[in-house]
């Protein structure tokens, strides 16, 4: 690598660290590239709008929060309920899919019934099909059910997930049977031997719903039909009805709402993601 | 590897999951049909129209396009985020210690950010004269400016480029975990076999990692063939110019809630989903071990052959 001739040691020292360099410099150089769009972002929010749409100089003449002031107030969308309209359908959606797969996957995993394999197959099947290609029948069939503009609309389509099933199915799959044995002589009903399993899987647990939290947050095409009060709205429709006012679009103030939409998925994963490692390294264990 | 009990299982547990199914799939599947099958008619009554929607369909270029471009564009995802993953991981493992987490974060924040947001930024980044990439570093160099978004030779390209910005930190994360679960002494054994590094990946790590990766390639298609915020934030909510970029999710929402005509929108569901479904089973099934079952009660590992591991990813039957 080097022509110069260097000292033995040091084209040792060389050989020996190159590689870590070469990869921590081509990373980081795609990191920046990644990445440098949400600084952009983050400083836009805080400049004026005739400004933003240079990146450079990239920090704000001074932090001047009166974008955040002004969406926080609701002047242009009633952005703080709409973005508690998101938290709330996507933690809901989180917790039933979860819930859901993980009950349905641990009998799947456990027990042996007729039509056990047909069943499976059939969900599995069936759910496997994204609901947003259901769109359609869905929103009518939301309109027969007089659910069209609740969260529900919302929730309840994304209330159970055939990769979540294949993915509980799996893990069960993995789970040695001791533990719940020992309940069962013990004298531990079914549904309470279920609910000591739980613990032994957190991990999976956690990230099976991290994953689910983060497409929930992000879902577009859902809520985008269902729901069309204002009042109603998730947090990225919103977003989009400022992105398409016929009027002028108010660049800064759509900065700083993108901005706090990282916010929830981003704080959950630095909380969750060492489970969500050992999840994934469980998974491919030998 | 744990036995499945004969007793009686604890069916309560499969109620709610299967209430939602029936309430939320198998009703709107029916209805789907039903629709399908009907005039093209918001609500009022309408019509039994036989199969005159598909055929209909058959006959609609713009649909064949769309179709073409939808199965194009997952093809192009799929061929060029998972190869840069299993890169980007085998690098990670290098990097010097106290840079992952860092680097791990940025690649990884595009994924947890709603696409509706990155469409917005990727059109800062990208858009016309006023994007970034023109102004910087084009134009100082008298270069004409690129037209990302509205040339038709680029569209898709766009399209697969936010899908990759989107998509790579998982996958990442996701192949990072299952190269850390290649026991080390298979690639020693290769090793003193005198397998080359090209040999050690192509029959030890990929084999190993076989149902991860269909776990994940399955995950990738199902989203990037859902995923209707890039195209529709992108173009606008039309296919872009000489419809480049139109996509059945977006042409089947075009058709349904901006033209009204739900029968054919759903005559287009039923048309794709069968393509769809087809390609994740086969993506799935792909994950299972290829030496069958026998090998797979070996569960401590002692003498399994590295191609049995790790039998769970990509399971289709329990």
């Amino acid at each position: 690598m080097s022509t110069a001739r260097p000292s033995l040691t040091l084209r040792a020292r060389l050989r020996r660290h190159a590689p870590a360099a070469l990869a921590t410099i081509v990373l980081a150089a795609l990191a920046l590239a990644f990445a440098f769009p949400f600084v952009w972002m983050f400083t836009a929010g805080f400049k004026p709008d005739a400004a933003i749409f240079n990146p450079f100089p990239l920090l704000p003449e001074r932090f001047d929060p009166r974008h955040y002031v002004s969406l926080l107030s609701g002047e242009w969308i009633p952005y703080p309920r709409q973005f508690l309209n998101s938290l709330f359908i996507a933690g809901s959606q989180t917790v039933l899919a979860t819930a859901f797969s993980c009950a349905a996957g641990y009998v799947f995993a456990k027990f042996d019934f007729r039509f056990r394999r047909t069943l499976f197959v059939l969900a599995v099947l069936t759910v496997l099909i994204p609901r947003q290609v259901m769109v359609l029948p869905l929103f009518t069939w939301m309109n027969d059910l007089g659910l069209l503009d609740t969260p529900w609309a919302v929730i309840f389509p994304g209330a159970a997930t055939g990769i979540g099933l294949l993915w509980f199915t799996a893990v069960y799959h993995r789970l040695p049977d001791a533990l719940p044995d020992m309940a069962r002589s013990e004298g531990a009903g079914e549904y309470r031997v279920f609910l000591i399993t739980l613990p032994l899987i957190k991990p999976a647990l956690i990230a099976f719903a991290l994953i689910q939290f983060t497409l929930a947050w992000q879902e577009h095409l859902i809520p985008l039909v269902m729901l069309f009060s204002t009042e109603q709205l998730t947090v990225n429709i919103g977003l989009a009805s400022l992105n398409a006012g016929s009027l002028r679009v108010p660049y800064g103030l759509l900065m700083a709402g993108c901005t706090l939409t990282l916010l929830p998925t981003a704080l959950l994963f630095a909380l969750a993601y060492r489970h969500f490692r050992t999840a994934l390294g469980q998974l491919t264990e030998t | 590897m744990s036995t499945r009990s004969h007793r009686r299982p604890p069916f309560l547990l499969l109620a709610p999951f299967f209430a939602v199914l029936a309430l939320f799939w198998l009703v709107p599947l029916a209805r789907g049909v039903l629709i399908s099958l009907q005039t093209d008619t918001l609500f009022g009554d309408a019509a039994f129209a036989g199969l005159a929607n598909y055929r209909a369909l058959a006959a609609d270029a713009r649909f064949a396009h769309a179709l073409r471009n939808t199965v194009l564009y997952c093809a192009m995802v799929l061929a060029a985020v998972l190869p840069v993953s299993l890169a980007l991981a085998h690098l990670l493992r290098r990097v010097w210690p106290g840079f992952r987490g860092p680097l791990q974060f940025c690649l990884l924040l595009p994924g947890l950010t709603p696409p509706l947001v990155l469409a917005l930024l990727y059109l800062m980044v990208f858009h016309g004269p006023q994007g970034l990439l023109n102004k910087i570093f084009l134009q100082p160099f008298g270069l004409p400016n690129l037209d990302w978004i509205g040339d038709p030779r680029l569209i898709k390209f766009s399209l697969v480029l936010l899908m990759l910005w989107r998509w790579t930190g998982f996958m990442t994360l996701i192949f990072l975990s299952g190269l850390e679960g290649v026991p080390r002494a298979y690639h020693d054994a290769a090793r003193i076999e005198g397998a080359s590094a090209w040999q050690r990946l192509r029959l030890v790590t990929l084999p190993v990692m076989r149902p991860v990766t269909a776990f994940a390639a399955a995950f990738l298609l199902i989203d990037t063939f859902v995923l209707f915020e890039g195209a529709y934030v992108l173009l606008g909510g039309s296919g872009g110019t000489q419809d480049a970029g139109l996509l059945l999710v977006s042409y089947g929402y075009f058709t349904a809630f901006t033209l009204g005509n739900f029968g054919s929108a759903a005559a287009m569901s039923f048309t794709a989903l069968p393509l769809l479904l087809v390609a994740l089973f086969a993506l799935l099934a792909s994950g299972r071990p290829r030496s069958g079952r026998d090998t797979r009660k070996d569960r401590d590992g002692t003498g399994a052959a590295p191609v049995s591991t790790g039998t769970t990813g990509g399971e289709v039957r329990p």
